[in-house]
């Protein structure tokens, strides 16, 4: 099968510093953009300071599609590759801050995808749309702003009932997703969702929604602890890819309680993202684009 | 506490079953409602909406789980909930003045005659029955039987309003004409109202909220739509909204994956997650907000809020 144009263009992992007021890069995945390598090389970010100092002063996930080089510190090179979206991702070890992860999204004509943040609700046992970035998803996004979820229905409500990501295949027919009609006439493939949790309290749900066209991921996976080792417990893919060899990728993720990128063959890059709660790592949520 | 107005807190109504387990026919019902707001609820026959609706009334024994209306744990009925039912269950030796002055009697002990008999007109009045307050039931159309059970709901000046499927029995152009009715009393008294209806159009052009209902046995909230059209609200320019077929078609979407004759062979979603396959599955109960090791200790109002509410 031939590999269509994705829609993740990069991703990178700062590190918190112990008092948490700085960001080290850590790890990065440019796909072969060397202006966004260059720039990034000797990158040394504060509070408040650009995408990722702007998640950790506010610990909560956050989206930049109107950016500039003041909310997002390379902004040029970042649209010499056809950067339409950044969403910084923060991840908690109980109560601290460790890393944010920024994932950079194309956008363009062909694109067909999205990013959502599911929030609770002020004053109700619900999540509803917080944020999103929609590629060629106008009318599922407009409705997607008005839907709200209680815990346990629904791809968000789901993920906050068992505190794990989840991957969900064929969108578009799942009856467990429910808004899935959207999700079909839009060409929708497969979602992926996680977890964001601080203080083993849920902050947000991350969902990933993703055409066979231009895939913001072409693999999604789910890995658990078992008897013996980790597992991988759920997976979905798009264009002849069937899984990652990931158990390396876990190990260190697990070890390192910290999120992993890595290069894989047969895709650009690998995200290994942990769920932490009560001082254990109980699952990693896997894409690969 | 506005935003918080009424509060249906983990609602369980079950049956005993001689055969087994009892069964749970509503199972963890949650739902909060603003001041004021109309909230619809919508799902398949049985589903348990009615059971939901007569338990927020005190007319039906709730299993487990609070209903709080204004900060108060109800306890039975009380004028405070005031219902309407499809029926208008009128009595029939009674003028529609005489039925609407039951309940006004009862709420206002310490008003005059004279007090009473102009509440009693006026919400007359404002179901359009200043001329026919002195006729019997059997005098009257269903449409205006029903305007009289409106009128006696409304002046008992509730806390909350219940309508369960108030339009049900009358024909569409006296179903519309008595919606338009109920929303110019509700835009004027802000009054807080559940309304169970099975009729998608009626949902979205009354409601600021939708609430989903799966089905029953062990039915909760399956989702919930807002409806943001401004209120007052004009027939017209709802239908001509550019959202509305497509929040119209949500509903209906929610409805479709729900229908067990679409779905024979399957089971509903019961939005239950899959057990994961994991031996520490079981070992993390989730609560509202905070995971705990052990099984729902946390406290059901802490979902962190980073949202920008409704």
């Amino acid at each position: 099968m031939t590999q269509t144009h994705g829609m993740t263009a990069a991703a990178e992992v700062w590190r918190v510093s112990e008092d948490e007021t700085r960001l080290a890069l850590a790890e990065a995945i440019y796909g072969g953009n060397e202006s966004l390598r260059l720039a990034s090389s000797s990158l040394s970010l504060s509070t408040g300071e650009g995408l990722a100092g702007a998640v950790l002063a506010r610990r909560v996930p956050v989206f930049l599609e109107e950016f500039d080089d003041e909310s997002f510190e390379r902004a040029v090179p970042a649209r010499a590759d056809g950067v339409a979206a950044v969403l910084g991702l923060p991840v908690f070890d109980q109560a601290k801050l460790t890393h944010v992860v920024l994932f950079m999204f194309r956008g363009g004509p062909d694109a067909v995808g999205a990013v959502e943040l599911w929030a609770g609700r002020r004053g109700r046992f619900e999540l509803g749309l917080t944020e999103a970035y929609y590629a060629g998803l106008e009318r599922f996004g407009k409705v997607s702003r008005h839907v709200n979820f209680p815990m346990g229905s629904g791809l968000p409500g789901m993920i906050w009932q068992t505190a794990m990501p989840r991957v969900l295949t064929g969108v578009g027919r799942s009856r467990e997703f429910l808004r899935s009609s959207g999700a079909e006439s839009a060409g929708l493939t497969n979602g992926f969702g996680y977890p964001v949790i601080e203080r083993n309290e849920l902050k947000a749900v991350m969902l990933w929604l993703s055409s066979s066209e231009s895939p913001l991921a072409r693999v999604q996976e789910v890995w658990r602890p078992g008897e013996d080792g980790w597992k991988r417990v759920q997976c979905a893919s798009e264009q002849g890819i069937e899984i990652i060899e990931a158990d390396e990728v876990i190990e260190r993720c697990v070890a390192e309680r910290a999120p992993i990128l890595a290069e894989k063959p047969g895709c650009s890059g690998v995200a290994a993202l942990p769920v932490m709660i009560h001082e254990n790592v109980r699952a990693v949520g896997v894409i690969a684009w | 506490m506005t935003d918080r107005y009424v509060e249906i807190v983990n609602l369980v109504k079950a049956y005993p079953n001689p055969l087994g387990d009892a069964i749970r026919v509503v199972d963890g019902f949650n739902l909060t409602v603003r001041k004021g707001e109309v909230i619809g609820v919508i799902g398949h026959s049985g589903c348990g909406k009615s059971t939901v609706l007569t338990m927020v009334a005190g007319l039906n024994d709730i299993t487990s789980g609070d209903v709080v209306v204004d900060g108060k744990v109800t306890d039975g009925p009380g004028p405070d909930r005031a219902v309407v039912f499809q029926a208008p269950c009128l009595l029939p030796w009674m003028t529609a003045f005489g039925n609407v002055m039951l309940g006004v009697k009862r709420v206002y002990p310490h008003g005059t005659k004279q007090q009473r008999k102009d509440i009693c007109e006026y919400y007359l009045s404002l179901v359009g029955l200043a001329d026919a307050m002195h006729k019997y039931p059997r005098e009257m159309s269903g449409g205006m039987q029903q305007r009289v059970g409106i009128a006696r709901a409304i002046a008992l000046k509730p806390k909350m309003l219940l309508l369960d499927e108030p339009f049900g029995r009358l024909d569409s152009l006296t179903r519309m004409d008595l919606q338009e009715v109920i929303l110019g009393i509700l835009d004027r008294e802000k009054i807080t109202t559940m309304v169970i209806t099975h009729d998608v159009d009626e949902a979205v052009y009354m409601s600021d909220r939708i609430c989903m209902m799966t089905n029953g046995p062990r039915a909760r909230v399956g989702q919930v739509l807002e409806i943001p059209f401004e209120r007052p609200r004009i027939r017209r320019e709802v239908l001509e909204h550019e959202l509305y077929y497509d929040l119209r078609g949500c509903l209906i979407d929610f409805l479709e994956k729900f229908d067990k004759h679409k779905h024979p062979d399957e089971n509903a979603p019961d939005c239950k997650p899959e057990p994961e396959p994991s031996s520490e599955a079981g070992s993390l109960a989730p609560s509202f907000g905070v995971y705990t090791d052990d099984a729902l200790s946390g406290s059901p109002l802490t979902l962190a809020e980073i949202g920008g509410g409704a």
